[in-house]
């Protein structure tokens, strides 16, 4: 996906994040999918430490420098080595897809469109025993009318 | 004194958003778009930023001391060149934080930070914004 597509740029700096052909552009998405599953990884198990990249060589029975390799970006990771991953840390990566033209907020703001939905057309009792619990916001006029 | 930044890119949302000091954005802007290379290096902090993730090996940061809470680093190349990128975070009344790329320093030599390194970390620290 093109940096334009994705973020907004000024004018004068979009050269910064242009492509020059599609593997290029490919190559770079196929890094930040790694950085992602890497992101997870560094966040999971630093615990608010220095996250030591020696220990997870050595539990991966890898070396130090493909550990950082990876990290920089200078080598991509394959499905063996995430496979090991989830193994020695008795993980599972969940994944999801999204059509790229929602955004995350968007997406969520469909969700909570849909819940309030669902919730306004529950009889009264059910949907005030949610509203009580403060689960999913109503829209205010239901809300006010529960309220008298 | 209070210093100019400029927007260089931002998510849709507006929640996360990278800048670049004006006084320095010649010499940044030239070393970033030095070559495919350094662009392509870019390219990668730049989206990690953006997308909130987490890689200590390309963006970290340099809180080293109480007036550099909010310094960060943008790393070029470790093990290499080992060029470095100081940056300023910035959260806004409006929500969104927003990384200012301030001071381009070439060659960091050492693992550990040299009294010259310690003294940019700190004045990047001293820094005031106008957004």
């Amino acid at each position: 996906m093109r940096f334009k597509d994705k973020y907004t740029i000024s004018k004068e700096f979009e050269n910064l994040f242009t492509f020059q052909d599609e593997k290029e552009e490919l190559d770079h998405e196929a890094h930040m999918i790694m950085f992602r599953f890497l992101s997870e990884i560094e966040e999971s198990y630093s615990n608010g430490k220095t996250f030591k990249k020696n220990e997870l060589a050595a539990k991966l029975g890898v070396s130090p420098s493909y550990i950082t390799q990876l990290f920089k970006g200078d080598k991509l990771l394959n499905f063996t080595m995430l496979a090991k991953i989830q193994k020695v840390f008795n993980i599972t990566f969940e994944i999801k897809a999204r059509k790229n033209d929602l955004s995350p907020s968007t997406e969520n703001m469909k969700n909570k469109t849909r819940a309030r939905n669902y919730v306004n057309q529950l009889p009264d009792d059910k949907r005030l025993s949610i509203v009580n619990q403060k689960a999913i916001p109503l829209n205010k006029t239901r809300l006010r009318a529960h309220k008298s | 004194m209070v210093r100019k930044c400029i927007h260089i890119i931002s998510s849709k949302d507006s929640k996360r958003a990278i800048y670049v000091d004006s006084i320095n954005k010649k010499e940044i802007i030239e070393y970033l778009e030095q070559d495919a290379r350094h662009k392509k290096k870019f390219k990668y902090i730049a989206d990690i930023i953006l997308g909130g993730h987490k890689n200590t090996d390309l963006y970290d940061k340099e809180d080293i001391n109480e007036k550099c809470k909010d310094v960060t680093v943008m790393k070029f190349f470790k093990g290499q060149e080992n060029d470095r990128i100081y940056c300023k975070e910035i959260n806004t009344a409006t929500g969104t934080h927003i990384v200012v790329t301030s001071i381009l320093h070439q060659r960091k030599k050492n693992t550990e930070l040299s009294a010259k390194e310690k003294a940019l970390i700190e004045k990047v620290g001293g820094y005031l914004y106008e957004i």
